[in-house]
């Protein structure tokens, strides 16, 4: 990986909104961050915190309408090392992006491949539509791809359809799609939320295995901080459609600066966890109180302000900026200062 | 392939005889016979009257004609309609032949209005096209093709007044049609059929196209279609390869029907433009009650059904390679 450092991918100010008939979702307002090569980021967040939104907008599959790119920019550094802006690229180049540069993996593995064409046909499509190869060349890589996502007899499987495979060898299947053009960036919407336990397991390894192989960069989309952890190299955290925190996966995990990220890794059980000692109160996993806010009516202060433990009253007043807390951690919380001096007194 | 086919062909037996029972004995079920105009004629004797009826086999009890009917059938007689003095195959199969030209036709232009109209309609979904063709076709739904047809004709005769252009709107061939070469001949018959052919499409296709528009916007929302827009794919691939593909799945699975349809005519269509098709005769058969005519027709027309579907369910196997045919 010898573009390590060299920043592939950088959203900065992205705002996608959705206009409904009850009013305008403001799904992702301002969301910035980047990608450098050969890095994995894991974007974090509960169902409808606007991390699905932001890598459908980085792929310009937003459904439009109703939803529309509204501001901001997608830098993006293809395979011809031109950066370009995707919000504004004509639909024409931004094909040619997809799949090539960009490819996407989906969370439903079961109902993401279509039906009625083999799965060496799905495979070899972006193969011959990207690097201009014919049929036959094509079916050649399909079969290659499938051995190397370790699938079985390729040779067989490439004429299978996918109602003949398992949920874990078509997210295979569906990795071996995406990879099929070697791509610069990866974007992993989920993976393994679908899948049997011990299938994740393998599919992360997997997916570890292939990045090392090819040293593409990848967007690891999911709400599993068990899955972060074991992936990703910088975390961002998001909460009603913005940034709360950014750091450096170790940093996130040992000190977390924001009281949402605090009550996600709360909310997750740990091995010394499980050790009940009898006649001792059981340890309860703690929850978050209360929902996600409602996109449509966002309270005007910090969107967590209404379930977060540390409100105070400057919280409901005017939502944070993002603080820059040293060592390219950030965090949008007014009183991060408090919970780091805390933490110092911790490890004292 | 062939086990699904004897398979088929073994079911289809019991489908077939009761099927028979039903159609014969809810035509006996009817009062009256074919003899009822003559008994009320005083011209005609009661000695006439039961000669014919032991002629036509009317004398016996109903069960007693339908056994003698099927057991005739399963030789490949399907009796002797009572009107024309004529065997049944006789009487339909030029009629047949009339009605499969207007019906092959008109579903040729069903099709080629309702896929592509259709398509647009899910692709362009809620453009002023799009509302403007679902105002078209909720019309066309609610509203009896045959006054659709009398519509047509009225300005087709409208036009013919202004300019004295000559599109025919009646009948299936011109008085000349005898003298006229083979080519002439041809052109002739399509200059008649095209009116009619396009009234019954026009009428016809709008529920097709709203099926069509409904199953094309359920598979674009799906998952794999997504999938294939991630891949970089081209919208017309998207579109014709990936969704289209998916969308047609349900109306392979309904294809069996177009077989006995071809041969049943073009309904009221053929009546209201005076063709010479199988609807005419049969309303005329039924009229009648001439027994045979319409109940062989009828179990003709069972049989096409069934192998229709059979043709369906392997078509379907053919599109869809989840289903299976064994």
């Amino acid at each position: 990986m010898t573009h390590q450092g060299e920043v592939l991918l950088a959203v900065n100010g992205l705002q996608t909104y959705f206009h409904t008939d009850d009013g305008v979702v403001k799904s992702v307002d301002g969301v910035t961050f980047h990608i450098k090569k050969g890095e994995t980021l894991a974007v974090v967040g509960e169902s409808g915190s606007g991390k699905s939104v932001t890598s459908l907008s980085i792929m310009r599959l937003i459904p439009m309408p109703p939803g529309k790119i509204e501001g901001g920019e997608i830098l993006f550094t293809g395979k011809d090392g031109v950066q370009k802006n995707l919000v504004t690229l004509p639909e024409a180049e931004m094909r040619r992006i997809r799949g090539n540069d960009i490819s996407m993996i989906f969370q439903e593995p079961m109902t993401s491949l279509n039906p009625v064409y083999t799965v060496g046909d799905q495979i070899g499509e972006a193969v011959m539509l990207h690097q201009g190869k014919s049929k036959r060349e094509a079916l050649e890589v399909a079969t290659e791809m499938l051995r190397l996502v370790g699938i079985p007899a390729p040779e067989k499987r490439v004429h299978e359809y996918p109602h003949q495979m398992s949920g874990g060898m078509r997210q295979r299947v569906m990795i071996a799609m995406a990879l099929s053009c070697n791509p610069a960036l990866l974007i992993a919407d989920e993976p393994t939320t679908a899948l049997d336990v011990t299938i994740q397991a393998q599919i992360l390894d997997l997916m570890r295995k292939l990045q090392q192989e090819i040293g593409m960069s990848i967007l690891f989309i999911t709400h599993n901080l068990g899955v972060v952890a074991e992936m990703a190299d910088r975390v961002v955290v998001m909460y009603g459609g913005r940034v709360v925190e950014e750091g450096d996966v170790v940093e996130i995990f040992k000190a977390p600066r924001h009281p949402y990220t605090m009550g996600l890794l709360n909310s997750i059980p740990r091995a010394g966890d499980a050790a009940h000692v009898p006649g001792q109160p059981k340890q309860r996993l703690e929850a978050i109180p209360g929902n996600v806010p409602n996109p449509l009516q966002l309270p005007p202060g910090c969107p967590f302000e209404p379930r977060c433990k540390f409100a105070i009253e400057a919280c409901s007043e005017a939502v944070p900026p993002l603080f820059d807390t040293g060592g390219g951690h950030v965090s949008r919380c007014i009183r991060w200062q408090e919970f780091e001096q805390a933490q110092h007194e911790v490890n004292a | 392939m062939i086990p699904f086919l004897l398979r088929r062909l073994v079911q289809s037996i019991p489908t077939l005889l009761i099927a028979s029972v039903l159609i014969f004995f809810v035509i006996s079920l009817a009062p009256g016979d074919f003899l009822t105009p003559a008994k009320l004629n005083p011209n005609i004797s009661p000695e006439q009257i039961e000669i014919l009826s032991r002629n036509f086999g009317l004398d016996r009890p109903v069960w007693e004609q339908y056994f003698r009917w099927m057991g005739n059938m399963l030789r490949g007689d399907f009796g002797l309609s009572f009107q024309y003095q004529q065997p049944v195959l006789d009487v339909i199969w030029p009629r047949v032949k009339n009605s499969l030209w207007l019906v092959l036709l008109s579903t040729v232009l069903f099709y080629a209005i309702a896929i592509p109209v259709g398509v647009y309609g899910a692709v362009r979904q809620n453009s002023l096209g799009d509302k403007s063709i679902n105002v078209v076709l909720y019309f066309l739904l609610g509203f009896p093709s045959f006054f659709l047809a009398l519509i047509v004709i009225y300005f087709i005769l409208q036009i013919r007044n202004a300019t004295g252009l000559d599109v025919p709107i009646g009948g299936m061939t011109s008085n000349n049609y005898e003298e006229l070469s083979g080519l002439g001949k041809v052109l002739d018959i399509l200059k008649h059929l095209i009116i009619p052919a396009t009234v019954l499409a026009i009428s016809d296709a709008a529920g097709l196209t709203r099926v069509i528009r409904g199953q094309m916007l359920e598979v674009m929302r799906s998952d794999y279609v997504r999938t294939a827009r991630a891949k970089g794919v081209s919208e017309r691939s998207v579109i014709w390869k990936h969704t289209f593909r998916n969308g047609i799945l349900p109306i392979v699975a309904g294809i069996g029907g177009l077989l006995p349809a071809a041969i049943s005519g073009a309904g009221f269509m053929e009546v209201v433009f005076a063709y010479p098709g199988v609807t005419p005769m049969l309303l005329a058969a039924l009229n009648t009650q001439d027994l045979y005519l319409v109940a062989g027709f009828t179990v003709i027309t069972t049989v096409l059904l069934i192998i229709g579907n059979a043709i369906s369910d392997l078509l379907l196997a053919v599109v869809d390679p989840r289903v299976k045919v064994a």
